[in-house]
């Protein structure tokens, strides 16, 4: 570690002392008379300090390392409290420990029988209260009787310890073989240590997994569950019924009867063929090192039959407990144990945690689980549906052989977006589609959307090692994205009209599905059975059309859902887009702020969604697929990403160009391409790339004038408006307009429009020009269609730059009146929509345009200013709207000082508005303007405070406006406007400084 | 990257956490935690009061940390004027002392000795250092350390002044830099670096009148 440069501030000897103690920490032996004889000067003191150092540091060393050789700390302390024997049970050796506990092997003494004994971690049984209810739960767990279950043969307390004991299961945790798959495959046969040590490391998940070191080992196990040839004898020969027909249904109406059918079932299952196999199997792709991919070809078929098989037996014990009214709260795969037979036992049931989370988190212990909980367990409640969900993740770990749920300790923080769970397929694609089904489904999210009790998820596993069709269906991506939609607050508020089309969507999805694929299937072959008879045939044809139909008919409710909720999503806080169809009664404004990279991840998922639906159904998504990239690109926008969403345009670009090209008579797929560049426009915009954005207008404009019969359409012409209202009023619309001027310290009026100089003439004539060409449009459309409301606040915005361009020409009257028509509409449509916050937005932007020192001017800006508190009240992180604010108060600012003189006021105003800049300039800094905003903010604040006699405050607020410009200029390398500004800014501080003597 | 506590940047750079924090939301806490989980870890480690040692993992605590951390990270963004570091550093300790008193009056009638052993916040750590060098007395097999030493250096952290005991131990238990330990203390990092010193002359001094009045125990 280097000794920094500040080092003159702290005590020398202290710094060479930090040192000293950073070595010995390294490992290495630096000796006190080494220092010594380096700093002569400091040598006495050295002499007498080092040694209490060294001293100190020694013991916390040795901690360290006695940390490091020994995970659990607390197992000295645990095992000296541990007596030979506890009541009946003399114990001979540990076999495992976990978060509850270490379990030992023990001798019951009055049945000379060998049992597990677990001695309760007295963390968990903690005080009385709860030591009677653990007394109560294994009592009640002691009552199960079943084949997966591990017997527990009694419980008792001595030495103030709580324990019980149960069969010793001669067995392997399938955590440990899910380690062994996934880390030691190929050559497990020497190394099983190697999982142990991984699980070790990762303290949280290991400490709840007991550890067995028996003749069975993990090998061994995870050797059985490749086995093919381990197969399950009775189950089979039930006669497959018809798809469709569900022969498990007897069990699941009357569960009673279904589990003692099913534990017979699984006791056949004890006594299989394999044990002589297990040595002389070779497995074909064992010697294939290497890559994580052949990890996954390894898994066969067998495997994963296997797999569900198991699972399914676990599913059934716990139906039979569930029974009983006992949850067993903590299923995980460490708390499954394989014997050598391939008999599943669930251990610790009922009795892996107590009822109350709250207790629980009391202690952190918590934690060990948190992987496998069930959100509304986490949440502190839930039924016997969180076994449901742990046994999901469960099978999902033992398929994909990772956990489902990565971060675990985020779900606490958020369980919800930490929930969700991939795709099994994705991870391996060998995995048959009706397990990662079944699999999808036992943790969904939401209890209701689970199976509702082991028995029916049993079944369907079932039905799939039998190869009948299971019950379960998959659910489409539309679905999650439904069931997502509504778990989202902001969309929950989506007008019921929306909410309830999506869920008469979601149900009729229900048929277009994987299933569905199936019974098509179905249909075909008895249409071929059929081939004889002729009306059967008919018959079958007719219904293949129909369902053909069907699935595309659904399919478009499904894109319309989709639209819906993507104009939604892109409408948030959306105040640049002049096509949001206000005026229609669905469309609802929600909070830009609940944006996130989760809705883009899945919007992405979606186009993978339309890319599947494309190949197996011959029918052309590419449209829609292209549009969800456009709205990628608008939710990245929105929340900053202003890099990717730059890239998802050019994507959905190119797609439309694509399809244009394939078919010029489609307006649509142009008329996208054209608001694609508009976005593209205001993109570069805001990142003040002003150069980009004149080109990419050339290109829209050139693409839209090769379709005459398109461009004079009325949407031809509105797209061109707002083209033409994009850039030519780039100025305006990023907070680049030169301010009023003032009269300050500097003298003349005009020293501030200089500082930024994007005014010059040239600049000026050409965006009148465009705008008045976007205007004489805009007007024609309005005129053509009086409600159409998309035309109406385009028209008031084109007017509004109209103000801003004809007081830069020094037409007073002009200025004036489009002022009034551009308030006019908007206050028409601000009372025929008063919820609407875009419209007020835009008023509020209007009228914050043209800050005078009138009255009328006052007037206009402190309502503008109320507007936006307003609209801020509703949704106060919505960056368009800070933005917003900052720019009245700049306004009201400069007037206030300018009108009144009071310049404290002023100052009060405009601190303000730095503040608020300054979050948002932090907050997005991809975004130039708001950086810009604020650089212009600092500049008039300096200009201010050397009216008020601050010139080292003037200064210092100059200089941070510089250092901000100066960094954005190196974000977007070789912007001319940047260039010039900065040298400005450095002119000016120059100029400060001068003043600065002649005013102390 | 490696262990955050040993930069010795005289000046932290507060707002670059805060702006983080704010941008990245729950993902950016997560990182940062994740980031300072190690250094956390040793410090509840050696904060734990002994007699609670066998009963609460110091990574449960650190849940409990985050969880509460999570729920208030608004007031640091909000403008705590310390480092994140020195922050979560101090709500971690706030956790961990609640959960101590949970146990601990949770086992008061059964174990009246046990409560009164929970030490004032402000003997945690001699109590903890001292802890340390009993566990080594009890397992002689790591007996890298002269019992004698140990002996000494308990006696005399317990006859310091709190502040002085306090600075060692964030310095050498819980590797804060002297940047950290100023913040926590409110100091300067010329005033920290100078108290620094004068403990461990103190210390030396404690450890050579106890060493030549009583000799090895």
């Amino acid at each position: 570690m280097t000794i920094d440069s500040e080092s003159n501030e702290r005590h020398p000897i202290e710094i060479l002392a930090d040192e000293f103690s950073l070595r010995l920490r390294k490992g290495e032996h630096p000796t006190i008379e080494e220092y010594a004889l380096k700093h002569p000067d400091l040598a006495e003191s050295i002499r007498s300090i080092f040694p209490s150092i060294a001293l100190v540091e020694r013991v916390s060393i040795k901690e360290d390392q006695q940390r490091k050789s020994n995970p659990i700390l607390s197992e000295t302390t645990t095992r000296n409290r541990i007596p030979d024997s506890l009541g009946d049970y003399q114990i001979l050796r540990e076999i495992g420990r976990g978060g509850m506990g270490i379990v030992y092997e023990a001798v019951q003494r009055s049945l000379n029988r060998r049992v597990a004994l677990k001695v309760i971690n007295s963390l968990v049984s903690g005080n009385s209260q709860h030591r009677a209810r653990f007394r109560r739960e294994a009592e009640a767990a002691a009552s199960l009787h079943h084949t997966n279950i591990v017997p527990i043969y009694g419980i008792g307390e001595d030495h103030d310890l709580q324990y019980y004991a149960m069969q010793l299961i001669d067995g392997v945790t399938l955590q440990d073989v899910v380690d062994c798959l996934r880390h030691d495959f190929v050559d497990f046969k020497t190394t099983t240590s190697a999982a142990t040590d991984i699980q070790v490391d990762s303290s949280t998940l290991s400490s709840n997994s007991i550890r067995t070191k028996l003749p069975f080992n993990t090998a061994h196990a995870a050797r059985l569950m490749l086995t093919s040839s381990w197969t399950m004898p009775s189950v089979e020969n039930e006669p497959a019924g018809p798809p469709g027909a569900a022969p498990a249904s007897n069990r699941a109406v009357n569960p009673e009867v279904a589990t003692v059918a099913m534990s017979q079932l699984s006791q056949t299952q004890t006594h299989p063929h394999f044990a002589t196999e297990i040595d002389t199997m070779l497995l074909a792709n064992e010697t294939k090192k290497g890559s994580n991919k052949s990890k996954h070809a390894q898994l066969t078929k067998g495997y994963f039959r296997n797999v569900a098989r198991t699972i399914a037996n676990v599913a059934n014990a716990i139906d039979y407990a569930h029974h009983q009214n006992l949850l067993h709260r903590d299923i995980k795969p460490a708390n499954l144990l394989l014997d050598r037979e391939g008999t599943i036992w669930i251990t610790d049931f009922g009795l892996a945690r107590r009822t109350d989370l709250d207790a629980a988190t009391q202690t952190g212990e918590i934690l060990g689980t948190l992987r496998y909980m069930a959100p509304e367990q986490i949440a502190g409640h839930g039924d016997s549906r969180v076994d449901i969900y742990s046994l999901g993740l469960t099978l999902f770990e033992m398929l994909t052989l990772r956990p489902a749920i990565e971060s675990p300790k985020l779900r606490l923080l958020d369980p919800e977006h930490n929930s969700v769970i991939p795709t099994l397929r994705s991870i391996n694609p060998n995995i048959p589609h009706d397990l990662q089904t079944i699999t999808l489904k036992a943790c969904a999210y939401a209890p209701e959307h689970r199976y509702q009790n082991a028995c029916e998820m049993e079944a369907d596993l079932r039905r799939f090692l039998e190869d009948r069709p299971i019950l379960a269906r998959q659910t489409s991506r539309l679905e999650m994205l439904t069931r997502w939609a509504r778990r989202n607050p902001a969309i929950a508020t989506l007008a019921s009209v929306a909410i309830g089309m999506l869920l008469v969507i979601a149900s009729l999805l229900a048929v277009w599905n994987r299933q569905q694929q199936r019974s098509l299937f179905e249909i075909g072959k008895q249409y071929n059975r059929a081939e004889l008879n002729l009306k059967e045939k008919s018959e079958a044809l007719e219904s293949v059309r129909k369902e053909q139909m069907r699935a595309e008919m659904n399919l478009e409710l499904a894109i319309k859902a989709f639209d819906k909720i993507m104009a939604n999503i892109a409408s948030r806080g959306s105040t640049f887009d002049g096509s949001s169809d206000l005026g229609e009664d669905e469309t609802i404004e929600l909070n830009g702020a609940s944006l996130s990279q989760a809705d883009v991840a899945l919007l992405e998922s979606l186009l993978e969604f339309f890319d599947q639906f494309s190949e197996q159904n011959d029918k052309d998504l590419r449209v829609e697929t292209a549009t969800a990239m456009q709205r990628v690109g608008d939710i990245q926008q929105k929340i900053g990403k202003v890099e990717q969403a730059e890239k998802s345009y050019l994507k959905a670009l190119d797609s439309f160009r694509t399809l244009y090209k394939q078919s010029p008579q489609q307006s649509s797929t142009l008329l996208s391409q054209i608001a694609i560049y508009n976005e593209l426009i205001v993109l570069n915009a805001k990142r003040g790339q002003i150069q980009k954005t004149f080109g990419l207008y050339q290109d829209a404009r050139r693409l839209l004038e090769q379709s005459p019969e398109i461009a004079s359409s009325a949407d031809g012409r509105f797209a061109l408006a707002k083209l033409l209202n994009s850039i030519g009023t780039l100025g305006a619309r990023f907070g680049r307009e030169p301010r009023i001027r003032f009269g300050g310290p500097f003298g003349k009026a005009g020293t501030f429009g200089d500082v930024m100089p994007l005014a010059q003439a040239a600049k000026l004539r050409r965006e009148s020009e465009l705008n008045a060409e976007s205007l004489s449009l805009l007007r024609t459309l309005a005129n053509e269609s009086p409600e159409n409301t998309p035309y109406k606040i385009v028209l008031a915005r084109a007017l509004k730059d109209e103000v801003r361009i004809a007081k830069l020409l020094n037409d007073m009257p002009r200025a004036d009146e489009a002022m009034m028509r551009s308030v006019e509409i908007l206050e028409g449509l601000c009372a025929s929509h008063p919820d609407s916050s875009a419209t007020k937005y835009e008023l509020a932007d209007t009228l914050g345009t043209n800050v005078g020192t009138r009255t009328i001017d006052m007037q206009r800006a402190e309502r503008a200013l109320s507007l936006c508190d307003e609209i801020l009240t509703e949704f106060p992180y919505v960056p368009e709207y800070l933005a917003l604010k900052a720019s009245v108060l700049v306004k009201l600012s400069a007037t206030t000082q300018l009108s009144t003189g009071r310049s404290q006021k002023a100052e009060e105003l405009l601190l303000e508005a730095v503040r608020l800049q300054r979050d948002l300039a932090n907050r997005y800094p991809d975004i130039a303007m708001y950086t810009l905003s604020l650089a212009q903010s600092l500049v008039q604040l300096s200009e201010l405070e050397m009216t008020l006699k601050k010139p080292a405050k003037a200064k210092e607020t100059i200089d941070q406006a510089i250092q901000r410009i100066e960094s954005l200029q190196r974000q977007s390398k070789g912007e001319v406007i940047l260039k010039q500004m900065s040298e400005r800014l450095r002119e000016r501080k120059s100029l400060i400084e001068s003043r600065q003597p002649k005013k102390p | 990257m490696d262990a955050p506590t040993l930069c010795n940047n005289p000046e932290p750079n507060f707002p670059d956490e805060r702006a983080q924090l704010l941008a990245g939301g729950a993902d950016a806490l997560a990182d940062l935690l994740q980031q300072y989980q190690a250094p956390l870890e040793r410090i509840v480690r050696f904060r734990l009061a002994p007699v609670l040692r066998s009963r609460i993992e110091p990574a449960d605590v650190l849940q409990e940390a985050y969880f509460d951390i999570s729920r208030r990270i608004q007031e640091y963004i909000d403008g705590v004027p310390v480092s994140f570091f020195v922050w979560i550093r101090q709500k971690t300790l706030q956790t961990l002392i609640d959960i101590q008193r949970k146990h601990l009056s949770e086992k008061r009638d059964a174990n009246r000795e046990v409560f009164t052993a929970l030490p004032s916040h402000g003997q945690t750590s001699s109590l903890s250092i001292a802890k340390l060098l009993l566990d080594d007395i009890t397992s002689p097999s790591q007996a890298a350390v002269r019992a004698e030493e140990i002996q000494e250096l308990r006696s005399a952290l317990e006859s310091m002044n709190e502040t002085d005991r306090e600075v060692l131990a964030m310095r050498h238990f819980e590797h804060l830099n002297n940047q950290q330990v100023a913040e926590v203390l409110g100091l300067s990092p010329t005033a920290a670096s100078n108290r620094y010193i004068r403990a461990a002359v103190k210390l030396g001094e404690i450890l050579k009148s106890l060493s030549s009045r009583h000799g090895p125990p």
